[in-house]
């Protein structure tokens, strides 16, 4: 197992480092937006610090065959820069090294000026993540319930209801969904706030401005989890161990406690541990709609405004939950149910 | 199977329980032959054979949901089709008589459905006794109740007195903090200025105060901008500010008298653009003493005491209307002022297309005479608008002349102020009836949600399509061949899985721009490994079989094998699977669309949508129709779907369910 492990984790690493090698040349071979994007003295800053990081050239003369030009400036040495972007393969290598030694990601353009990317990211990383965890926790417990009633009265009406509300649901699309919540209990009823509520608002708004978004993060989940231990439910119920249990002579609620439940959960508990991996990573409508400043949002801004930098680690970031919670989903297998050898040979 | 001795016993004998004395003796005789002849046969089926394909439509038209979501799928299908070639309006070019109109399929009055909209908190004019006749139409009005309690307004109303003006935050360009100037005045600190700047204190518990400075701005004689600090530091005193500024400049540059091009410039600190905040000012007053009427003119000129007049107030320099006296690099809003509200429900189509006063050309109105409709003298005896006469009731346009006017030397022309019907005078028989409405620039919805739908299902047939045959292909050889070739093909399909859908969508998209064939190409790119996966698995399950090792042994090439043996034995679950791709696809496309980064050009569901997203709480509508189209589309996909895996492959039914 441990073996098993650790050629997944180096695997994930090399899938991991070939992606973002491979999204990092196609950002980098996006045209730069040269020119003013900012006050001239932190330009210049942004400048000098680029061709420290090894992703720009610095000539006292306009250069021919370099490309387009960055920027010029005089300073106020009265010294004229021009800068020049280095080739691609350069940029990738410098990339690399200063990742890997200075843990360093780059410099936002756009969003705030000469800030390291990944501080941008790390300070919009909390309140995607607090979203997330309540939603997980709410939806969790909330979808096994339903899955369970719906699983035990099955092909009753409330099986056929409870069905039909997670077929439409999960066809639904998760904006349709979050624009009829904030038209029907924001600007209809007036109960709960239109968006967002920002820092300085009142606790009970701030309160109550995660509704939304709560909700509507946890519809998803409820209905996949309501569906996924009802389909479990159905099929450990029909088991021959489930009549032998009764037949020993355990009452039926015995024997779906200790016989039926424990079978179903084996394989819902392996995508409950990989959603919470999910946690990290925004919704990127959700937080769009609402205007939660959380990493999902950071994206979209980020893309919108050309900030090449922020954009590439939040790609990173939303690269690498997809890639752990497909680990985390396939070990947890082995680890709850030690029949299933995942990656065995036959 | 042939029966040639068939007995049957004739009676019941059993010996296992009788004595020895009473034991019968069977002979040949007690045996009877049932079926002398030689054959028997099996009989024929009563019943008529059936297909596979036979069997799916029947397993599948059992399944009660399916069935609907089927009807409900062709149905919309059909109006993706028909809809916008029957619906004639024109959806590219704008109309701007009908903008916003209500959805109507009912007539005016039902109350459902019927085109009219309820207003509430709307100015109220207590001259014409109605809402502002230069908004709305007032024979459309109907239900009008005045809100006795004192109203607040946030933009500028004729009807609106006091307010004051929030101000603050620069979003496009966040490295430049924002300002607010008037428009500059020569002013001469031989005689006293002062200046009163008024905040105001109380609302600010819902906005995030700003941190501000005031600063004095003037020009040299070559033009150059200087400033003079009134108010140093970012602060966050919002007292009011009384400055002597004649004082005050002398003490800064005591050789100067005049300073030309004179503002008074607040600057709000916009460095922290995460947060929305402002600044409120009630009223700025500049004073002088001078006796030169001209000079306090201009000088008093920015004076407000009232914001709502303020920003309504407008001015000319030389031809141009300036709106108001102050400028701003910011946000700039007129907040709470106070107004007499009242609320009615006016129709939308009577409002646009009913009778309205408007000015009609000698052209237009000749052609009508021409046309036998009315009859009207521009001049000589008896002429002017007594003249006019209705003589087609049913079609003259025009209902009552209101005045003419002459224009032009030598040649005169005239127009005329009438009531008309707006829709006769746009040419049609009756006032048209969208059934969605219209959108902000007079759009018919129905049709440009039907287009819509449209270009969605086309993208999602197409990408489905290709993905289909790719992956069928990828996932064939990887099966198939298995070994070091399935290997290598996995590890490809992994890397390419483990990129998140919206990072390859983005890139294309910033890399190919955003045409129809780099959306069909970007969802390929990792759409098609769903299918090559089920393929896969499909062709490991069925490559082992006995048949397909008896064909092999009878010499059959591996194109042979794949296509006649095991492709249509694994069919059914790899159609099922790309069925249920299109609505993937569709979503995945107005999700991307959703978030601004959509199809150019062309309308898709997302497009619509998302272009809309801004009007929920004015014209929800907007929203409304296009969203319930995409999820019945979705939802009666999916059903459909399900049915169809559940009808061809009974083995897994109620997987999914």
């Amino acid at each position: 197992m441990g073996k098993y492990v650790l050629k997944r984790l180096a695997l994930a690493f090399i899938t991991a480092f070939i992606i973002l090698s491979l999204t990092y040349i196609l950002v980098a071979a996006l045209p730069i937006i040269g020119g003013g994007f900012g006050k001239e003295s932190s330009m210049f800053a942004y400048y000098q610090d680029q061709v420290k990081l090894g992703y720009a050239l610095d000539f006292a003369t306009r250069q021919e065959g370099l490309g387009t030009e960055l920027w010029s400036f005089v300073d106020t040495n009265g010294i004229s820069h021009y800068w020049y972007k280095r080739p691609i393969i350069d940029l990738y290598f410098n990339w690399i090294k200063n990742i890997v030694t200075k843990w360093d990601w780059g410099r936002s353009t756009q969003i705030k000026l000469n800030a390291s990317a990944m501080s941008i990211i790390l300070q919009r990383l909390p309140v995607s993540m607090y979203l997330n965890i309540i939603s997980v926790i709410i939806s969790v417990p909330l979808g096994i319930l339903l899955g369970i009633w719906a699983g035990l009265k099955k092909n009753t009406w409330i099986d056929h209801t409870i069905s039909t509300l997670v077929m439409i649901f999960i066809s639904i699309p998760s904006f349709v969904v979050i624009t009829f919540l904030i038209w029907i209990f924001s600007y209809q009823l007036g109960w709960l706030p239109t968006q967002w509520p920002s820092a300085i608002m009142p606790n009970d708004i701030k309160v109550l401005g995660y509704i939304i978004p709560v909700v509507s993060l946890s519809f998803g989940s409820v209905c996949g989890y309501t569906r996924f231990v009802r389909a479990e439910l159905c099929e450990v119920m029909s088991s021959e161990y489930l009549l032998l249990a009764r037949t020993k002579g355990l009452t039926k609620n015995q024997a779906i406690v200790r016989h039926a439940l424990r079978n179903a959960f084996v394989p819902i508990l392996p995508s409950i541990l990989a959603e919470f991996i999910g946690i990290l990573g925004g919704s990127m409508i959700l937080e769009s709609i609402y205007g939660i400043p959380g990493i999902g949002f950071l994206y979209i801004t980020a893309l919108n405004m050309k900030d090449y930098s922020v954009l590439m680690v939040d790609m990173a970031v939303f690269t690498m939950i997809s890639l752990m919670a497909g680990i985390v989903l396939d070990l947890s297998y082995g680890f709850i149910d030690p029949r299933i050898r995942m990656g065995a040979k036959k | 199977m042939k029966k040639n001795n068939d007995f049957q016993l004739k009676e019941k004998v059993t010996q296992s329980h009788l004595t020895e004395e009473e034991k019968v003796v069977v002979t040949d005789q007690d045996f009877q032959l049932v079926n002398t002849s030689d054959y028997s046969h099996d009989q024929k089926f009563e019943t008529k054979p059936t297909t596979f394909l036979k069997d799916s439509v029947k397993r599948f038209s059992k399944n009660k949901s399916s069935v609907v979501a089927t009807y409900i799928l062709g149905i919309l299908l059909l109006c993706s089709v028909v809809v916008p070639i029957i619906d004639r309006s024109d959806v590219n070019k704008p109309s701007p008589y009908q903008i916003y109109l209500e959805p109507k399929l009912f007539d005016a009055g039902t109350g459902f459905w019927d085109g009219t909209r309820e207003y509430t908190n709307i100015a109220y004019d207590p001259v014409n006794e109605c809402p502002d006749p230069a908004d709305f139409n007032i024979n459309a009005v109907s239900n009008l109740k005045v809100n006795p309690e004192v109203s607040f307004v946030n933009s500028y109303s004729k009807f609106a007195t006091g307010g004051y003006i929030k101000f603050g935050r620069k979003a496009d360009d966040i490295n430049e903090d924002a300002y607010l100037e008037n428009i500059g005045f020569q002013l001469d600190t031989s005689v006293s200025n002062t200046l009163q700047i008024v905040f105001h204190e109380e609302e600010m518990e819902y906005v995030q105060p700003a941190p501000y400075r005031i600063d004095f701005l003037y020009d040299d004689e070559f033009g150059t901008e200087h400033s003079i600090p009134l108010v140093e530091e970012y602060n966050q005193n919002y007292t009011v500010r009384n400055f002597d500024l004649s004082a005050i400049l002398l003490a800064a540059e005591p050789l100067k008298t005049t300073y030309e091009n004179s503002k008074v410039s607040i600057v709000v600190d916009c460095s922290d653009k995460t947060l929305d905040s402002y600044v409120l000012i009630t009223s700025i007053v500049f004073e002088t003493d001078s006796t030169d009427e001209e000079y306090v003119t201009a000088v008093t000129a920015p004076n407000f005491t009232d914001a709502n007049e303020m920003v309504g107030r407008s001015y000319k320099i030389g031809n141009d209307i300036q709106t108001n006296y102050w400028s701003s690099n910011g946000d700039k809003y007129l907040y709470k002022a106070v107004m007499t509200a009242c609320s009615f429900t006016y129709d939308t189509y009577a409002g646009a297309y009913g009778i309205k006063e408007m000015v009609i050309d000698e052209i237009t109105m000749k052609e009508y005479r021409r046309n036998g409709w009315c009859d009207y003298k521009f001049n000589g005896p008896d002429s002017g608008p007594s003249s006019f006469v209705i003589l087609d009731a049913d079609k003259c346009p025009i209902t009552e002349v209101i005045s003419q006017t002459e224009s032009g030397v030598s040649i005169v022309t005239y127009n005329l102020t009438c009531k008309v019907y707006f829709y006769r005078y746009q040419g049609l028989d009756s006032t048209p009836r969208y059934l969605f409405g219209t959108d902000k620039s007079g759009r018919d919805m129905l049709k440009y949600v039907f287009e819509g739908l449209r270009t969605s299902l086309l993208l999602g047939i197409i990408t489905s399509a290709i993905c289909f045959i790719f992956g069928l292909c990828w996932g064939a050889i990887s099966g198939y061949f298995g070994g070091n070739v399935d290997l290598a093909m996995e590890r490809f399909t992994d890397i390419l899985g483990g990129l998140p859908w919206i990072v390859i969508m983005t890139l294309s998209i910033i890399h190919l721009g955003q045409s129809f064939a780099v959306f069909a190409l970007a969802l390929c790119l990792t759409g098609w490994i769903g299918t090559s996966a089920t393929t896969r698995t499909q062709f490991y399950r069925f490559k082992g079989r006995e048949y397909v090792l008896a064909s092999r042994t009878l010499g059959a090439s591996d194109i042979r094998l794949i296509f006649k043996h095991i492709l249509p034995n694994a069919m059914g679950t790899i159609i099922t699977g790309a069925v249920l791709m299109i609505p993937g696809v569709i979503f995945s496309e107005a999700t991307i669309s959703y978030l601004g980064l959509g199809l150019k050009g062309m309308s898709s569901l997302g497009v619509i949508l998302s272009s809309n997203q801004n009007e929920l709480l004015s014209h929800s509508y907007l929203l409304i129709f296009p969203s319930v189209i995409i999820a019945l589309l979705e939802i009666s996909f999916n059903l459909f779907g399900n049915g169809l895996r559940d009808a061809i492959n009974p083995t897994l039914k109620g997987e999914d369910e």
